[in-house]
């Protein structure tokens, strides 16, 4: 254990040179880094501007991309040019730079005077002093400073990977709010259908009111179905939009989607590695390790007693000056930062700590939604190639038995109804696999969505159909 | 007296073992090949035997051969297993005797002794109840009570003198409900050794019975106990029955035999009437027999009848129960009568895309039947005639009476004379009778039209009530029939 620290102390050291090297540059060149390493990951194309803080839905392109039926690029494009938090993250950015450069500084050397006015005549001492511990600190200073910088580098990275994916999860979720209602409208047409011809029936004075009352249930449950998915695609809707980042009267988004199951992510031999390879989450975790490291050996040389130095000047009442050197220093007798060392120490062993546990759990993640990938999309699979026809292959088949008269249009409807009904596990399926595709994804672009691991729900099975036996 | 064999020996023990062979490969692969062309003699004129008798004639069906030893009749039944065709479009896998369904019939002698082997092909046990005949009992034929059963592919030897004669049945007596229902059955024949007069010139056979194949389905429900819809005159249901030919001045006799599993038969004849002249009980004597037009032969009878023909034209000859004369029909349809089919139909096309008419054979030509029948099914069909379709199936058949035919070949449907056939009358006909149809549209008091014949003058110089309050067309309207509907209503009006 112990030579495994030392190994992963000497890696970060190693690392830490690198990032040494990069903090020389401005803000700029750190948003710069960021927007093609996330363009790069999150598969963006090419990196978009950093939004401007004052309105930017006015931006061209924005408008531009809103008028087009919305594809998930394109609401991916305009989320990066148009939600705020975007902006907000890149602010990190600026501070942690303004940071490293503030760590930079020496301290400004302090200047005294003092006067005593005597009988005789003033006396007056003027001084100069400079904290020499300083020159020794500064650097150390630097490198704390340069691998904060790293860690919110990678931070905002992850974050902003996380908005992508966050927008393409809204986006697969409003796709397939807008599927449902259209199964759901199919169904109620459906239902709709066989209620109106009951309606004949019975005022022909050929079915019973219990027949019909029969009839008017199913066809009202179908609509009450339609309203409910209905307003659950219209709830849908409100996470995109913030996400887009729109603001003023609710906007007609119209939503291009798909419908099949999602392809596999490439390589998917060994996810685990992928995701350890390419985790921000650990990246920053790397990087707050060598902060912390940084600064334990920045809180033991704060320890040290080295003398504040400088010159002093003193005018005797008499009327001579006298010039000579100053040498200030604490004596460590009480404080020698040892509860400085030690909460630094503590800290750079609790960061540590937490980067094994994190590199356990991106692992584990990526096995499980992994797992959940393709379990989800060999179900939707099966629900589409071989599940699905098998339903419309009943419809048929019933539909012959109506063509010998061995049962009513009734019994067609009924199952062409129960047919509508099982795209909805379908829909719901597809849903999901796109969802946890992203979720995947987005773990392989490098950011540990914790609340993406929480149990999926099984969708509620379809109907089980039924021979058809006639009204 | 020994009778000639209808087949030398030797044909007959090739043609045993030929059929033996095909049933054990049949019993085999429980996928028999298809019943052989029907050879029955039904419809040529069969001439009398030297003792007097005339051989009767199985319409769809054949007569046992059988063989003289040592002056016993043999005969030959082998139960195996068989597809059989009830009519085009509707195949079944079934039982039957011989590779045929039913079993052929039996023909002999009052008097003489006959021995009638009966191997067993099949997956299970079997017996055969001699049904009607007075025999010895360890002959009956009741597994378990009289004999053990026959266990497959064993051969068991019945033997026994006729002490009577009449129309008898013979029929599987061990797991009945399934062997019946499967279809192992067939008519036994004794004609009489002294007959009180002439043959018949025309003696027919024909067993009823029935069973349940759902549409789509090959094999018949033997659990079914009173949904049956296939019902059959000698395993065949119209339009697939054979007619039953006569001349003018024939004297007739149909025998008819009820093996069905619950429902007894009306059986209607058109055109004329018959005398019953006996069951499988015995003669009915002459005092006890009165003109009818319908005999109901119950379940597990046989009623025998006979009548001359004279009247020439197509008879139909069938069940008076209308459910009997469907094929395949439905009884789980709304009732759509009174209401437009075609917005049923138009309901079910919207939602189911590729829904088109249904097999309709009144449906205009070329129209598409993407929809199609399930497989194996004559649903609701019944078959063509002179004038257009015949919503018949089922147990109908007909009875073609000729004036002057040289053969019992089916000679065709009749060429109606001129000015004899009931047709759509004319303006002038309905004025020159008094027929006010506008009148007869008017409403009535019950919401009803009028009478057809226009009544007298009414006091106020109308015909009718004037409607009522509530209705003031006071009419209830029923929807015109389809075009497509014209002879072919079907259940529900479609």
């Amino acid at each position: 254990m112990r030579r495994t620290q030392t190994l992963l102390m000497l890696g970060l050291l190693a690392a830490g040179g690198c990032v040494r090297s990069r903090t020389d540059g401005g803000v700029g060149l750190s948003v710069e880094r960021v927007r093609s390493d996330v363009a790069r990951r999150a598969g963006v194309g090419e990196p978009t501007p950093v939004p401007a803080p004052e309105a930017p839905s006015a931006d061209p392109a924005v408008a531009r991309l809103l008028a087009e039926p919305l594809v998930e690029a394109a609401a991916v494009k305009v989320a990066l040019l148009n939600n705020r938090s975007v902006r907000e993250l890149y602010e990190r950015l600026g501070i942690a730079r303004a940071e490293l450069l503030q760590a930079g500084l020496l301290k400004n050397p302090v200047f005294s005077a003092n006067a005593k006015f005597f009988a005789d005549g003033p006396e007056i001492e003027l001084g100069l002093a400079q904290s020499f511990l300083d020159l020794f600190l500064v650097p150390l200073r630097r490198r704390v400073a340069a691998a904060d910088l790293c860690a919110e580098e990678a931070a905002v990275a992850r974050d902003l990977v996380r908005l992508v994916f966050d927008v393409r999860r809204a986006f697969a979720t409003v796709w397939a709010g807008e599927a449902m209602v259209a199964m759901r409208r199919e169904a109620s047409t459906a239902a709709t259908v066989s209620r109106d011809l009951m309606r004949k029936l019975h005022a022909a004075g050929n079915a019973l009111d219990t027949q019909l009352t029969i009839e008017e249930v199913n066809a009202a449950r179908a609509q009450l179905y339609l309203e409910a998915a209905e307003a659950l695609a219209q709830d849908a809707r409100e996470p995109l939009i913030v996400l887009l980042g729109l603001s003023g009267r609710a906007p007609a988004l119209t939503v291009a989607g798909r419908l099949d199951p999602p392809p596999l992510p490439e390589d998917m031999g060994d996810a685990g590695a992928r995701a350890l390879a390419s985790s921000l989450d650990l990246s920053e975790s790397s990087a707050r390790i060598r902060s912390a490291m940084f600064r334990a050996g920045l809180v033991r040389r704060e320890a040290w007693p080295v003398p504040d130095g400088g010159g002093a000047g003193k005018r005797e009442s008499a009327g001579g000056w006298g010039f000579g050197p100053e040498v200030s220093t604490p004596i460590p007798i009480f404080d020698q930062g040892q509860a400085r060392s030690l909460a630094a120490g503590a800290t750079l062993r609790q960061r540590m700590a937490r980067h094994a546990q994190l590199s356990v759990e991106v692992e584990s993640a990526a096995r499980r939604l992994q797992a959940r990938l393709t379990s989800l999309r060999e179900r939707a699979h099966y629900l589409r190639d071989t599940y699905l026809p098998l339903r419309e292959r009943l419809v048929k088949e019933v539909l012959q038995f109506y063509n010998a008269m061995q049962v009513g249009a009734f019994d067609v409807l009924s199952a062409k109804q129960q047919a509508i009904d099982a795209r909805r596990e379908y829909i719901e399926t597809t849903r999901d696999a796109w969802i946890v595709s992203l979720d995947l994804q987005e773990l392989l672009a490098g950011s540990l969505n914790p609340y993406r691991l929480e149990a999926l729900p099984l969708p509620d099975a379809a109907e089980h159909p039924e021979l058809p036996k006639g009204h | 007296m020994p009778m000639p064999m209808p087949m030398p020996g030797r044909g007959f023990l090739l043609a045993g073992i030929g059929v033996a062979v095909m049933c054990l490969a049949a019993a085999a692969a429980d996928d028999p090949p298809e019943h052989p062309p029907d050879d029955a003699p039904g419809h040529e004129a069969s001439n009398p035997q030297p003792n007097g008798y005339r051989p009767v004639i199985t319409p769809n069906g054949t007569t046992l051969p059988f063989r003289v030893v040592d002056g016993v009749k043999v005969y030959h039944l082998i139960a195996a297993a068989v597809r059989h065709e009830f009519a085009p479009g509707l195949t079944g896998r079934l039982w039957g005797f011989n590779g045929q369904v039913h079993g052929p019939t039996i023909e002999a002698v009052e008097g003489d002794r006959v021995r009638i082997y009966v191997t067993n092909h099949l997956p299970e046990p079997t017996s055969i109840h001699w049904h009607g005949l007075h025999i010895t009992n360890g002959m009956d034929g009741v597994s378990g009570m009289t004999q053990r059963a026959i266990e497959p592919g064993e051969t068991f030897r019945y033997e026994f003198d006729l002490r009577q004669h009449g129309t008898f049945m013979y029929h599987s007596h061990h797991n009945e409900q399934v062997q019946m229902a499967m279809g192992l059955m067939g008519m036994f024949v004794i004609h009489p050794r002294e007959p009180g007069g002439p043959p018949p010139d025309r003696d027919f056979v024909i067993l009823l019975s029935e069973w349940k194949m759902d549409p789509g389905s090959e094999r018949p429900d033997p659990f079914e106990m009173i949904d049956f819809n296939v019902l059959t005159f000698n395993a065949k249901v119209f339009p697939a029955t054979a007619p039953l030919v006569a001349k003018i001045g024939d004297r007739v006799r149909i025998r008819i035999g009820n093996l069905s599993a619950t429902d007894h038969h009306p059986i209607h004849m058109h055109g004329g009437s018959f005398r019953v002249i006996e069951t499988d009980g015995g003669p009915i004597p002459e005092a006890g027999q009165w003109p009818e037009t319908t005999v109901l032969v119950p379940v597990g009878s046989t009623r025998t009848v006979e009548f001359v023909a004279s009247n020439p034209g197509d008879w139909a000859l069938h069940c008076h129960m209308t459910h009997h004369t469907m094929n395949q029909m439905g009884h789980n349809l709304p009732n759509l009568t009174g209401l437009d089919p075609s917005d049923f139909d138009q309901a079910v096309m919207d939602l189911v895309a590729d829904r088109l008419p249904r097999n309709d054979p009144t449906a205009e030509e070329g129209t598409a039947d993407m929809g199609g029948s399930p497989k194996n099914t004559i649903a609701m069909l019944g078959g063509d005639g002179p004038f257009g379709y015949i919503p018949m199936g089922g147990m109908f058949t007909v009875i073609k009476v000729r004036e002057s035919i040289e053969n019992y070949e089916d000679p065709g449907w009749y060429e109606q004379p001129e000015g004899t056939v009931a047709e759509a009358a004319t303006a002038e006909e309905l004025e020159r009778d008094g027929i006010d149809l506008e009148a007869a549209t008017r409403p009535t008091e019950n919401g009803g039209p009028h009478a057809t014949q226009a009544p007298p003058s009414s006091p106020d110089g109308g015909h009718g009530s004037p409607p009522s309050p509530s209705n003031p067309e006071g009419v209830e309207r029923e929807v015109p029939p389809q075009k497509r509907g014209e002879g072919h209503e079907g259940h529900g009006g479609r």
